[in-house]
Formats: C-alpha cells, sequence, structure tokens
C-alpha cells in the first residue's frame, strides 16, 4: 500500500480504565484518503473507545495515533487545538451534540470562526438544508435534521476526517437512508475520509469500502465490504 | 379475517385544543399467538397508538374509537374502562415494554428484586420464579443479572430485563415499542428468539412498534404501515413485503434493498410533513399523486385480509 495516500494511521493502540484489564488491545489499522473504514462489532467490544482515543477524549495506555504522520497524541497547547480541527466527530445523538439555547446559525458561526452568514448557507446548503433553518432552535428540528445540522458543524472546520460514531442509531429507516446518501456523496465530492464505528450491517454494508471485525476490544478479521455484505447481509 | 386477540377500530387520537391530529381512523388487529407491527417514521403516531391501549395517553386528548381486547367469545373496550379496571388490565392482560427500558426501572433497587416485587408466593417461591424469568429472556448466568442494578446492564441487557418485567405477570398480549433501537444484530436476532418462544409456549401475542423494517419482516404476521397518523396500508407480511400497494410502502420497502439504494442517485424521496393536504396525508410526497389526492381523503379499500388507503388502487 502507497503510504502518501495515507491520511490516518492507527499504532498498538491499547486503551483501558485500568492497566490491567484494557478494554482496546493493541489494535493498528490504516485509513486511507477518500476511503471509508468501518469497525463493526457488538455492543461493548470497544469501538467507542477507539473513537474517543483518536479523539483525545481518552488518554491511552500505549500507542500512537498519527494524522498526516504527526503523533496527534503527542501535540499540546494551541498546535493541538488546530490539529484537532481536522479530525471531527459525529456522535449517536444529535441532541446531546449542540447546545439547546444556540440557534444553528450561531452553533455554525461558532465552528467557522469569524465568518458572515454566507458561510453558514453555505454548509447548510451542502448537507441538504436551506436558510430557513438559521434562526432555528435545535428543540425546533427532527432527528434527522438535527444529524444534518452536526454533519454541517463538522464541515464547517473542513476536515480531513470524520470518525461517525454510531451515527444513526437514532434515526428511523427512511432517515438513515437519506443520510447515508448525504454523507456517501459528501464523502466522493469533497474526497473526505471516514472512520465509521458502527454495529449496523445496514450501514456498514451502505457506507464503507473496507471493514475491520473487532471483538472484546481485538481486531479479529478485515475484509472489504463485498465480503462483509456476503458474510453479514443475511443477519438484517 | 383471523380471530383478533386485540382490535383497533377507527382509533382517532386528537390533541386539544388545536384539534391535531394525532392518529386517524386506525383499525387493525393483533392475532392469537401472532405478531403485527406497525411501521413508520418517528412522529408518525406508533407510540401514541400503543399507549391509547393501555390508556396511557396524558390528559388532553380527545380518543375515540374502540379498543376490544377478545376475552372468549366477548370482547372488552379498553377505551371505555374506568381507571380501577385499567390497572387491573396493565401488566397482567396487557404488558408494555418501552424503547428507553432503563427509564421505567427502579435505579435504586437491584433487578432480582424488582422481579421478585411481581411475582407471588413465599420468598424462596419469589426467588426461584425471578430465576426462572431471566432464564425465559435467555440470560446465561441469571444470577449475574439479578445482583445488578439497571444502570449496570449494557442495552441488550435492559431490554431483556425489561420483557422478563412485562412477562412476569404472564400478559395475553405485549406491546413492544422499539424495542430493537440500539441493539446490535445479535440482540435482535436473541429477542427474535424469545419473542417466538413466549408465541409457542406461553400463546402470547405481540403488538411491535417499530422503525425497524428488518425485524418487522422478520418476526411479524401482520405489518401495518403508518404515515403521520393515518394507516395506510395493512395486511399479513408476506402480501406487504411481496407486493406493496401503497407508494409509501413500496418506498419503505425499496429503502431495505441494498441494491436499489446503490444504484440510486440523488432522486431520493423527501418527505413533507409540514404541509398537509385536504386531501390524502401522502399526496404532497407522493411521485403518483392526481388532482383527486389533493381534493379528497382516500377511503379505505379492502380486501379479505388487506387494507389500502389509496386512489391509485381504486383504479386497479
Amino acid at each position: 500500500m502507497s503510504r502518501d495516500n495515507i491520511i490516518l494511521e492507527v499504532k498498538h493502540l491499547t486503551v483501558g480504565y485500568s492497566q490491567k484489564k484494557p478494554v482496546v488491545k493493541d489494535v493498528s489499522f490504516l485509513l486511507k484518503k477518500g476511503e471509508c473504514l468501518a469497525i463493526f462489532g457488538k455492543l461493548g467490544s470497544g469501538k467507542t473507545t477507539i473513537a474517543m482515543a483518536i479523539l483525545g477524549f481518552i488518554a491511552p495506555i500505549y500507542g500512537m495515533v498519527l494524522l498526516n504522520s504527526i503523533n496527534i497524541l503527542k501535540i499540546r497547547g494551541r498546535k493541538r487545538r488546530e490539529i484537532r480541527r481536522r479530525i471531527q466527530p459525529i456522535f449517536q445523538d444529535p441532541f446531546l451534540s449542540l447546545h439547546p439555547m444556540k440557534r444553528i446559525k450561531t452553533v455554525l458561526e461558532d465552528s467557522i470562526g469569524r465568518e458572515s452568514g454566507k458561510s453558514v448557507k453555505r454548509y447548510l446548503n451542502m448537507v441538504g438544508l436551506d436558510a430557513s433553518y438559521m434562526d432555528r432552535l435545535p428543540s425546533q428540528l427532527s432527528g434527522g435534521e438535527l444529524q444534518r445540522v452536526c454533519i454541517a458543524k463538522a464541515l464547517c472546520t473542513n476536515p480531513e476526517v470524520l470518525i461517525l460514531d454510531e451515527p444513526f442509531t437514532a434515526q428511523d429507516h427512511v432517515t438513515k437512508v437519506k443520510l447515508a446518501v448525504l454523507l456517501r456523496d459528501l464523502k466522493n465530492k469533497y474526497n473526505l475520509s471516514y472512520l465509521l464505528i458502527t454495529h449496523d450491517i445496514f450501514t456498514v454494508s451502505f457506507l464503507s469500502d473496507r471493514v475491520l471485525l473487532l471483538d472484546q476490544g481485538k481486531i479479529t478479521e478485515t475484509m472489504t465490504a463485498g465480503e462483509f455484505r456476503e458474510k453479514y447481509i443475511a443477519e438484517l | 379475517m383471523p380471530n383478533y386477540k386485540l382490535e383497533l377500530k377507527n382509533l382517532t387520537v386528537t390533541a386539544l385544543p388545536a384539534k391535531k391530529i394525532l392518529v386517524k381512523n386506525v383499525s387493525l388487529g393483533v392475532a392469537e399467538e401472532g405478531v403485527t407491527a406497525i411501521l413508520g417514521q418517528s412522529g408518525s403516531g406508533k407510540t401514541t397508538i400503543c399507549l391509547s391501549v393501555l390508556g396511557l395517553l396524558p390528559q388532553g386528548l380527545d380518543i375515540t374509537g374502540e379498543i376490544l381486547l377478545r376475552r372468549g367469545k366477548s370482547s372488552l373496550d379498553i377505551l371505555r374502562m374506568k381507571e380501577g379496571e385499567l390497572h387491573e388490565l396493565r401488566g397482567k392482560k396487557v404488558a408494555i415494554t418501552f424503547q428507553e427500558p432503563r427509564r421505567y426501572m427502579n435505579p435504586i433497587i437491584k433487578c432480582g428484586e424488582q422481579l421478585m416485587d411481581l411475582v407471588d408466593g413465599s420468598r424462596k417461591e419469589k426467588l426461584q420464579k425471578a430465576i426462572e424469568l431471566l432464564e425465559t429472556v435467555r440470560f446465561e448466568r441469571p444470577m449475574v443479572i439479578f445482583n445488578k442494578y439497571p444502570f449496570e446492564l449494557s442495552g441488550g441487557q435492559a431490554q431483556k430485563f425489561s420483557l422478563a418485567l412485562a412477562l412476569s405477570k404472564k400478559p395475553a398480549i405485549l406491546l413492544a415499542d422499539e424495542p430493537t433501537t440500539g441493539l446490535d444484530y445479535e440482540s435482535k436476532k436473541e429477542l427474535a428468539m424469545i419473542y417466538n418462544d413466549q408465541i409457542e409456549k406461553n400463546g402470547l401475542s405481540i403488538f411491535l412498534v417499530t422503525h425497524d423494517v428488518y425485524f418487522a419482516h422478520r418476526i411479524a404476521d401482520f405489518v401495518g404501515v403508518i404515515f403521520n397518523g393515518y394507516l395506510l396500508e395493512f395486511g399479513s407480511k408476506k402480501e406487504i413485503f411481496s407486493d406493496p400497494f401503497h407508494p409509501y410502502t413500496k418506498q419503505l420497502i425499496e429503502a431495505t434493498s441494498l441494491d436499489r439504494l446503490f444504484s440510486m442517485g440523488n432522486e431520493l424521496w423527501d418527505y413533507n410533513f409540514s404541509l398537509r393536504s385536504d386531501g390524502c396525508i401522502f399526496s404532497r410526497s407522493c411521485k403518483y399523486s392526481m388532482p383527486e389526492c389533493f381534493k379528497n381523503e382516500p377511503p379505505e379499500y379492502r380486501t379479505e385480509e388487506r387494507m389500502v388507503r389509496c386512489f391509485l388502487f381504486s383504479r386497479g
């Protein structure tokens, strides 16, 4: 594999809440530019812990997370904040990701920095929402619309990697399909890279290019999306 | 028509004083030892129907129609029951499991104690029954769950434990409100097996409210499709999935086909909830809309085991 194409590299990541019992054990993988890599596993297998460690919310016991060959776990201060903007998370429950008292315009402006309302409109349009959403509060939006706002919020920082942690679990099937199509189109249009973390067979089958199977904190198998579909589609 | 254990006839729920219709003229049934699933998007009125069966809807709602619970040859109308009678019904004849089960458990009492509170007998008998219930819902190590607090359970364990609570009084009907939300595929498979066990061994009838099309396909015998409070189609699972009549049902089932989705460009359907026309509730989102659809509400076209609410059906 050509290393020029690699955007995120996770090396021997070991994470746990105690040194003796790590939840994630020696996990290593590569994410290529423009690729959607899925980490698929049962509830409690350690998927979200990997995401939290990459995002810097949990300090790993051991291991490295390299973004464009820079170990982002070692960087501190302003540089760390800058580099963090290039990896954006999208979580399961959009209600918990947005400030309940802030209007959508303010939420997006906070992420963009000092830019005008025109940019806010552009980001809303990118996720299929119009300018009428700018003055609304999160409580006035449906779950699917809120998740779109979260995607727009993530895009505002011009990220290179999106970490999608169970992005559709709280959504009904129709909304899930619409959001999956949106994410697929955004990936293709802007050459984004996704680390998709989910236990949902449909989401993995639809969005991913490559799949890592995680069981009890260890990667047990790596397969292509085609191989995954062949193996799991009957379980849907 | 099959022998329904629970039957809803023209159930209409309206929010007062604005007279906002939440559920309109819903008629369907849950067969003896069968599963009836209601499929629909979030906010389409599924949970409202489910809660109305147990008389759990908040005040300020106008509820009309009939909810008939069959007992032998006679039937009781749940909507005409007094609070005391409803109290006797809840949990004992009709039980419910909720989407977020932990919210309905006592957070400061261990799971085993909560189960023991619900069963009868001496303390030793209660203990035995509680463990049996935990085994019924396929906990491999029931004593481990017995000694846990609700917050210590995972999503799948909480859903199974709430099912054990619901089954404690041996109900005839189980209302399952979004039981698969947040569960992984193995937990869903296990839940389906538990439901099948209960249907076979105890003759349980299940009214499943879900947006999980795959789960409904896996366990249901009858399927109803609801959109914005209106039941658009009802029939046997086989007919609904193999030959859907209503355009919305067709789209919903198309959305489960990966091959179809892979070939889709930006032609994804967009549902318009906010603009209600005088006619069909789905007319503004339907690609087959005719002038008639915007003027009149389509009636229910019924065959022996099938109902569809669409003018297209009148034209064959």
